[in-house]
């Protein structure tokens, strides 16, 4: 698999074609599996490191997977290449970052990824566009059944997939949606919602952002408790919450619509002009004016730029993707630079006129 | 003042109230970074907690801090303050201090879900303590006796994978 030509693309999981995906992302899964045999991650020899990456290297080539699975060595791979994994969401910052044999078998349409050595030997992932959360787990569950012929599993029956940290044990699945709420964080009801969520065991967490705060007003929830829940039951209760948070953001939307078209409008506008005409461009800023133009998308106040396109953008304006799209490392400011090249030459590209009056 | 634990300058100063009790600590920046109170020049007050919690110890938690896993060696300890176990037999030997975490976690101490399709797995801690005796033969040189236990751990592994 050649990351340079990933690099043009934005993954299936990013072409919003799932249902709900005005406002979900994505949904994924996550199985956490570890060989019954050997020591966690974090306590094996360095010679058992590699005996365990070249035995599921192994079993996962035999797997009768199609489209097939590529395998990459993250050791082998330079910081800017596993950095791109991680802004993908094909890797987690862990397995980036951690030391010796490790590496992700990975799929052409980026669905399906399996980490090797992170903090269990195996985590399986499913990731797909909008709220399809039951076709993700269908799919992942296959890819850990056959995976079970080849392999044995730490496994007790009484504490379910044995895992590294105790907080993973049972079903060793953690089921998330990333969802995009602006109408929510802006109008301060997501206070709310978070409290809400957390009632009922549900985390809930901004993406690329700093601890809560979201960036690009994007969220991620996910269930909490792994063990003492069928899996089953993990998907249906995050199932029964997420219609709730959409059809908040949804109101919460029409409200802003109702109560401020004209001052929405303008804000969504100077999103939009910025993007288009600045010439240096922080990550931050560019996630929180994007994020603007996506509800201008959604509410029809934009023409002309399609929510692929977007999500292809929020993507490539990372640091990572950037660096790798215009072909050289870039400092900081360089980068800022970069970035604003970037969004101005593929904003004009998309030639969008955005429609003052309504 | 001294550091507690090797006797240099103090420079790294902790006052807490745990239990109902105030605690001081005093450590020179070597040992508290060793410790990991110290990360990126900021204080790791979740890390420095549990340690001190950790080290605040009932009869009983004396006992289960005394625990080391005969297969891979870790303490009961050495897990709370990191937050990650050391091999699969743990949840079995250190079943009496983990139930209580688990509850705390997830208010349940009960797989519920998803069992692997062969059933479940046995003899799997022999399988573990071979692979570790391999381990510590392979470290001591001892290669004769290493070949040994590698083809004693294919046997055992091939009979494992055929049912």
């Amino acid at each position: 698999m050649n990351l340079d030509d990933l690099t043009f693309t934005s993954g299936e999981w990013l072409r919003a074609t799932g249902p709900e995906s005005d406002i979900v992302i994505s949904s994924r899964i996550r199985l956490a599996r570890n060989l019954a045999a050997f020591p966690f991650t974090s306590r094996v020899s360095a010679l058992q490191k590699s005996e365990i990456e070249h035995l599921l290297r192994e079993k996962v080539a035999q797997l009768n997977l199609s489209p097939r699975l590529d395998y990459l060595s993250v050791a082998s791979l330079p910081a800017l290449d596993r950095q791109f994994l991680v802004e993908r969401q094909l890797i987690s910052r862990e397995l980036a970052n951690v030391e010796g044999p490790r590496g992700v078998a990975l799929g052409p349409q980026e669905t399906l990824s399996l980490m090797v050595n992170e903090e269990d030997h195996l985590r399986l992932q499913v990731m797909r566009s909008g709220f399809t959360l039951e076709s993700a787990y269908a799919e992942i569950d296959h890819v850990d059944d056959l995976l079970e012929q080849q392999v044995t599993y730490a496994f007790s029956e009484e504490f379910g997939y044995l895992t590294a940290c105790p907080t993973n044990v049972g079903t060793g699945m953690r089921a998330s949606v990333m969802l995009h709420l602006p109408a929510l964080e802006t109008s301060k009801h997501i206070d709310k919602v978070f409290r809400s969520l957390q009632k009922i065991n549900l985390a809930v967490r901004g993406l690329y952002g700093e601890g809560s705060r979201a960036s690009g007003h994007f969220y991620q929830i996910s269930n909490q408790v792994t063990l003492g829940k069928s899996e089953q039951q993990i998907l249906r209760e995050i199932h029964a919450a997420v219609p709730q948070i959409i059809e908040f953001e949804r109101t919460a939307r029409r409200s802003w619509l109702n109560d401020n078209r004209q001052g929405l409008q303008d804000k969504i506008s100077r999103a939009y002009g910025t993007l288009c005409n600045a010439t240096m461009m922080t990550s931050e800023e560019t996630m929180e004016l994007l994020s603007y133009v996506r509800l201008g998308v959604n509410l029809g106040l934009i023409e002309d730029l399609s929510i692929p396109t977007i999500n292809e953008l929020f993507i490539h304006t990372q640091p990572a993707h950037l660096q790798k799209l215009v072909g050289e490392s870039l400092d900081g400011e360089a980068r800022n630079t970069a970035r604003a090249n970037y969004l101005r030459a593929r904003l004009r590209e998309a030639g969008a006129q955005s429609h003052g009056s309504i | 003042m001294k550091c507690e634990s090797c006797g240099a300058p103090a420079t790294v100063h902790q006052t807490m109230l745990v239990a109902g009790q105030q605690q001081q600590w005093h450590l020179c920046r070597r040992c508290a970074e060793e410790r990991n109170w110290i990360q990126n020049n900021e204080l790791n007050l979740p890390n420095i907690l549990q340690q001190v919690i950790g080290q605040h110890l009932t009869p009983e938690m004396d006992e289960l801090a005394r625990l080391i896993c005969p297969v891979c060696g870790i303490r009961f300890m050495e897990f709370r303050a990191q937050g990650r176990l050391g091999c699969p037999h743990d949840y079995e030997f250190f079943r009496v201090g983990l139930e209580p975490i688990l509850h705390r976690l997830h208010r349940s101490t009960r797989h519920r879900g998803k069992v692997p399709q062969a059933g479940v797995p046995q003899n799997t801690l022999e399988l573990l303590s071979l692979r570790q005796r391999l381990r510590a033969a392979v470290e001591a040189e001892q290669f004769h006796e290493a070949a040994v236990l590698r083809d004693l751990l294919r046997q055992r592994e091939a009979g494992h994978e055929s049912g």
